[in-house]
């Protein structure tokens, strides 16, 4: 019986051990730092896996197929499997992936979604991989891929982009509207806004989304300090959300905007239910086949405040058996001549490499359509003073929280500097840094 | 005949023993273990004793959550304990046609919640049919933001539980009311109860182990809401997060590449022990009901 109980005991004991290890995510070792030189100019053989984020589809699946076949024909030892994970959930992905170390060679990662993986050392520094890389990409974008407290940079800078605002000229026009002042600030948007909202009386704001992050920084707002506290909390952000409030008090932002369900801003304006639109370049695309009657009058235009800088980049995965190979193939993926072929298929992006960026006329000189041309030039003029708006350190949870204060704050329940001070408090008490 | 190895019964229970331990004593044990950590998911974390504990006494969205599940049990469990038998009371005589409304009941049960409560979203929008009916009606002067109101969206959601749960719970009275035998009511009838007292003394006295069974399983349900309040709030637990019911709330805290997952599993025992409650009460309840029914 004893000995029975022994085993029985040791059985269960072994089971938990397991399951531990299965249920548990556990540090990848000890940080990124003491990467060393890896060499891509020998003979590269094996598999190298690489994952893309929504990107398998008919405009782009004929794309990376090519760009494979090229890169296997280069090197005729290495065969590259290419894998896709639908947008949704893309982050829970990762996680698993990263847990269970089965993250692929090479994939797709933007800056905030690789801090994770580069504090837990999942990711390899390509700088000390490959120094000769840093001159090749656009600095603001290599940047991007660095971390305060951790030496290195984690990621290719792939693709680039930014914003413009769409304008619905006849939804303006028949409330008594021009398009030919445009306002250029947040202030005077916001007062055309409400102006708009009782014109219509509600019927067709202008504003479908709360405040942002983005916003805040747009205005020149500080959002961390030298010691990585977030201190957005000033009378000048505190007074950008009272005047949502008082917009949404004059009927320019709908309800359901308060918790984010007003179907996104672009969808609204295809559906001429909003008058005012922030989208890329390639909306001009969607409008002539989802809202071609509104297209005929739809005015693009420069975001209003700071054109924010969205990057995509490609990373290579520390848990790699077959770095060199895996490096070589993210360098080929990032290299000009195949950036400069992407983007001219993903319209209204632009590519991550200083030659590439340089000529954004060859982006656009295959495009007809007046309306697509004019959206580019604007978009390529913008990507000159483009920055990061969002800091990597500002998670989806502290989003969450702060759009839920902001809600009661539009709604009159608290004042914006209250909700502000209690969205700073939450994301100080929340930072992934420390 | 041969007698058995002493393991052979260890044997035979194993793969039973293995599923629990592995699919269900262990990651409870494992959340337990967490909810002293601050354990992030690429990061193991250290222990911190009880400050999740202590966190989570201070945190107001803790509060709503809470509230927000509580009003779901003390709402939704009578709704779905009484309305369900009244329907298969009207439903189970035999009248013609009676089978089309028994199945058309049973309709929103084989509908998928995600999908229902989306279709509810629209109606209940600003703009949507229903605030259009209740202004033409002359009840509002202007739309009510359901869906953005602490207690709208809760109205909406328990409205959406009890409308979708109503079908379920009328087929399981309805086995139940088959084993109430017609001769007692005779009986009654002979004696001079009435539909009211039959109902009383016949019908519910039948059905109570259904009904137990019943609040049971709504109490573990409200107590665990989550798709109605999260489709209907679009994720967000609505503004201030003072619709968030505690699953929301977990999820809302443990999810993502820095999700705070020692939280999230302090919230996850807080409302492991928080489903007993209602567990706990309704079992003491039918204790006392059964005690007294044999000290009658």
């Amino acid at each position: 019986m004893k000995h029975s109980t022994r085993i029985t005991t040791a059985a269960t004991g072994l089971l938990a051990a397991a399951a531990l290890a299965g249920c548990t995510g556990t540090a990848g070792g000890a940080g990124a730092t003491g990467q060393e030189d890896i060499d891509t100019t020998g003979e590269l053989s094996g598999t190298v896996s690489f994952q893309t984020w929504s990107l398998k589809n008919e405009t782009f699946t004929p794309y990376f197929e090519d760009l494979i076949d090229r890169f296997e024909s280069e090197h005729p030892d290495v065969t590259v499997e290419w894998l896709d994970q639908p947008g949704d959930g893309y982050q829970d992905k990762i996680l698993s992936q990263a847990n269970s170390g089965t993250l692929p060679d090479v994939l797709n990662l933007p800056p905030d979604i690789a801090y994770p993986l580069v504090t837990a050392g999942k990711l390899i520094d390509l700088d000390a991989a490959d120094p000769t890389l840093a001159e090749t990409y656009v600095p603001g974008a290599w940047e991007a891929y660095t971390y305060p407290g951790v030496e290195g940079v984690f990621g290719l800078p792939w693709y680039l982009g930014t914003d413009l605002g769409w304008w619905n000229g006849s939804a303006l026009e028949k409330y008594g509207f021009s398009t030919d002042d445009l306002p250029t600030t947040d202030e005077d948007f916001l007062a055309l806004a409400v102006e708009m909202g009782k014109a219509s009386d509600g019927r067709m704001p202008l504003l479908s989304a709360m405040p942002t992050i983005d916003q805040f920084a747009s205005n020149d707002i500080e959002i961390l300090d030298d010691q990585g506290e977030f201190v957005f909390n000033t009378p000048e952000a505190a007074a950008i959300v009272d005047d949502y409030a008082e917009a949404y008090a004059a009927g320019a932002l709908p309800p359901e905007a308060l918790t984010g369900d007003y179907g996104g801003n672009a969808d609204m304006f295809k559906q001429g239910k909003v008058a005012y639109t922030t989208a890329g370049s390639g909306f001009a695309g969607d409008l002539a086949s989802d809202a071609p009657t509104i297209r005929e009058s739809v005015v693009p235009e420069a975001r209003i405040g700071a054109a924010p800088l969205f990057v995509q980049g490609i990373n290579v995965s520390n848990d790699s058996d077959n770095k060199a190979a895996a490096l070589a193939f993210a360098e080929f993926v990032t290299n000009t001549e195949n950036q400069v072929e992407f983007v001219q298929l993903a319209l209204g992006f632009m590519p991550g490499t200083v030659d590439g960026s340089a000529d954004a006329e060859a982006l656009s000189a295959s495009v007809d359509d007046p309306l697509q041309k004019q959206a580019m030039e604007i978009v390529s003029e913008a990507m000159t003073d483009a920055r990061i708006l969002t800091p990597f350190q500002w998670t989806d949870a502290m989003k969450t929280f702060m759009d839920q204060q902001l809600a009661l704050a539009i709604k009159g329940d608290l004042s914006g500097q209250e909700a502000l001070d209690k969205a700073v408090e939450y994301a100080n008490a929340n930072r992934i840094e420390q | 005949m041969r007698s058995h190895r002493w393991f052979t019964p260890w044997l035979l229970v194993a793969p039973a023993v293995v599923w629990v331990v592995v699919f269900a004593l262990w990651p409870f044990l494992n959340t337990v273990g967490l909810s002293f950590t601050d354990a992030r998911p690429l990061s193991p974390g250290a222990f911190v004793g009880l400050d999740n504990y202590r966190r989570m006494a201070d945190d107001d969205l803790f509060g709503y959550a809470l509230t927000t599940s509580l009003v779901y049990v003390v709402v939704c469990v009578p709704l779905l304990t009484v309305l369900p038998l009244l329907l298969a009371l009207l439903v189970e005589k035999t009248l013609p046609g009676i089978t089309f409304f028994r199945t058309t009941f049973y309709f929103p049960v084989i509908a998928s919640v995600v999908v229902v409560a989306l279709i509810w979203t629209w109606l209940f929008d600003s703009r949507g049919v229903v605030n259009q009916a209740l202004e033409w009606l002359g009840v509002i002067d202007s739309p009510f933001p359901f869906l953005v109101d602490r207690w709208g969206l809760l109205f909406v959601a328990i409205l959406l539980t009890v409308w979708k749960g109503l079908g379920y719970y009328m087929v399981v009275y309805l086995a139940a009311l088959g084993n109430v035998g017609r001769e007692l009511h005779e009986a009654a009838m002979l004696d001079g109860a009435g539909a009211v007292r039959r109902f009383r003394s016949v019908t519910i006295p039948g059905v109570r182990t259904a009904m137990l069974l019943i609040s049971v399983l709504v109490a573990v349900a409200a107590m665990r809401v989550f798709t109605e309040l999260e489709v209907l709030s679009n994720g967000t637990g609505g503004p201030g997060g003072q619709s968030l019911s505690l699953v929301m709330l977990i999820r809302q805290v443990g999810q993502g590449l820095n999700g705070d997952i020692g939280y999230a599993s302090t919230l996850s025992v807080a409302l492991f022990l928080l489903t007993l409650v209602p567990l706990g009460a309704i079992a003491f309840m039918n204790r006392e009901r059964k005690t007294s029914g044999a000290a009658a």
